[in-house]
């Protein structure tokens, strides 16, 4: 037995498992010619106020792609009335813009809406002598344009659905690295208070042990335990800054400050780290303009730039500091010419819990806080800080902007 | 007698420094690495009897030093006592090693793992 093809069947099955609007178009307006056997179809489509001539099968060009306002054609009336449109003579019938079809071949045509109760587009077809459609050529047409409603609400549908997959996947990936982030800082954090920690446990012993301590012992241990004593209070501190910047608590007390005296000042301070290094650390310039800020907090930024830019460099290094007057910026750059950022890591060089990957040949040293209490430090400033660096090896230059205070009037 | 030779590869000058002097005072004759690439050359060249094995270290860390202590024949039996801040990071590889202590650790605990892994 030979199977008997309906073209209306055909289409509906097509437009059932159709999961783009490009071949939704495809079927339609194949089917829509194949039923009616009019000269010519058009699928149109709603796009606001707009009506959208997506696509077309025709014996000459109509309007496909273009774009009318829905109250000057036909398709936009169909739409606006959610009714079915017969027009057996276009020259008899004042919705027709005479000027839009007198190119083309079109001499009578019939309009229906796709999804009746809010059209969200049309199908229309043409013929190029005066024809009244068919009961029977509207009917198929109104079955088609239901079919095809239904195909676009799938493709709707099928794009909302994987638009909510993408957004879910990204969400999931950005919390997991995250607490990925959390979960090596944890371990970082918990290495950099251990080691200064075993290093004073073990002090104590050996001075516990009490006998033929050669002379200096005592000395040399309170030295000890002195700088581990520091370093441990450092990483608590920074601790508690990036925990109260984390919940807006961190507050700056501002005075006027003279930026190339505290620079002078950082460096000094910085000099015994330099040294122990064998890393040459110069002021190269110092100018003075003047800025509000908070002086002890200024000394922190320097010092966590300086101590970080002298820690990343190799021994014989250098590290030189600048701070000059830019109109109404104030302007320090720390450069260093040592181990320098991956273009990569450059974005994510002032994060909270990020240091380069370095994995387990890392160095003893830090948290990787210092620059994000920077950056925190220096919006509250009103400041920027910035990285750059040509790349592994080439070295890095932080620069630090502020706003210059307004020169106070003299007293008298 | 000659005095046992334990080797102690640590990185950070004030750690190492104090675990030496512990260890001589517990009577041992230490020598020093500071990073895996020495470590390895000093067991090469001077056989101690047990090493002492700080994890992260520049160069070579301690665990790819243990593992090419490891692969080497005649350096294969000298027990490695890990020590280390993390000792997360030996969870995947604790066959490597003989004993894994975390700092802090009492100098006691050290001596009476090296006295056991040397199996006095």
């Amino acid at each position: 037995m030979e199977l008997v093809r309906d073209p209306l069947l055909d289409a509906v099955t097509g437009l059932a498992s159709a999961r783009d609007e490009s071949t939704v178009c495809t079927i339609v307006r194949k089917a829509a010619r194949a039923l009616t056997a009019a000269d010519g179809v058009t699928f149109v489509l709603r796009q606001g106020n707009h009506c959208y001539y997506a696509d077309e099968d025709a014996i000459a060009p109509l309007w496909k792609g273009r774009r009318f306002p829905l109250e000057t054609c036909i398709s936009g009336w169909a739409m606006l009335n959610k009714s079915v449109t017969v027009v057996p003579d276009i020259h008899v019938d004042e919705r027709i813009p005479q000027d839009v079809y007198r190119a083309t071949f079109v001499k009578s045509l019939a309009m229906v809406p796709v999804r009746r109760e809010d059209p969200i587009g049309a199908i229309g077809a043409y013929w190029a002598r005066q024809h009244a459609a068919s009961a029977h050529e509207l009917g198929v047409l109104q079955s088609l344009a239901d079919a095809a409603a239904l195909a676009l609400r799938n493709v709707q549908l099928d794009a909302d659905l994987k638009e909510a997959l993408s957004q879910e996947r990204q969400a999931r990936s950005s919390a997991e690295e995250a607490s990925r982030l959390k979960d090596d800082f944890l371990g970082l954090l918990s290495h950099e208070l251990r080691t200064p920690l075993h290093v004073i446990n073990n002090w104590l012993w050996q001075l516990k042990q009490g006998k033929d301590s050669p002379a200096g012992m005592l000395a040399r241990a309170l030295d000890v335990i002195e700088r581990n004593t520091a370093l441990q209070s450092r990483l608590v501190n920074d601790l508690l800054d990036v925990s109260r910047a984390a919940a807006g608590k961190l507050s700056i007390d501002s005075k006027l400050v003279d930026l190339g005296a505290s620079c002078e000042a950082a460096v000094e301070l910085a000099q015994p780290a330099a040294r122990e290094k064998n890393v040459t650390l110069e002021l190269v310039r110092a100018e003075h303009p003047r800025i509000w800020g908070d002086p002890d907090r200024l000394q922190q930024v320097l010092w966590n730039v300086l101590s970080n830019a002298i820690r990343f460099s190799a021994p014989g290094g250098h590290v030189a500091l600048s701070v000059t007057r830019d109109g109404s910026r104030a302007v320090i750059e720390v450069r260093d010419n040592g181990a320098g950022v991956t273009p990569e890591f450059l974005p994510h060089i002032f994060d909270r819990f990020r240091q380069g990957e370095m994995g387990m040949m890392r160095r003893q040293g830090g948290l990787g806080l210092g620059l994000a209490i920077v950056r925190e430090l220096m919006t509250l400033h009103g400041g920027t800080v910035t990285a750059e660096s040509p790349g592994p090896k080439r070295g890095t230059t932080i620069r630090l902007e502020f706003a210059v205070a307004d020169e106070p009037q003299a007293v008298h | 007698m000659t005095p046992t030779k334990v080797l102690v590869a640590e990185d950070y000058d004030d750690a190492r420094d104090v675990m030496a002097l512990v260890l001589q005072s517990a009577g041992f004759q230490v020598i020093e690495a500071k990073d895996g690439v020495e470590a390895l050359e000093a067991a090469r060249a001077l056989k101690p009897a047990v090493i002492v094995m700080d994890m992260f270290m520049p160069n070579m860390d301690g665990l790819t030093a243990t593992r090419a202590l490891r692969d080497e024949p005649s350096l294969r039996r000298i027990p490695v006592i890990a020590q280390t801040a993390q000792p997360s990071v030996v969870s995947g590889a604790r066959e490597l090693f003989d004993a894994v202590l975390a700092k802090p650790c009492s100098p006691d605990i050290l001596i009476r793992t090296i006295c056991d892994v040397l199996g006095r």
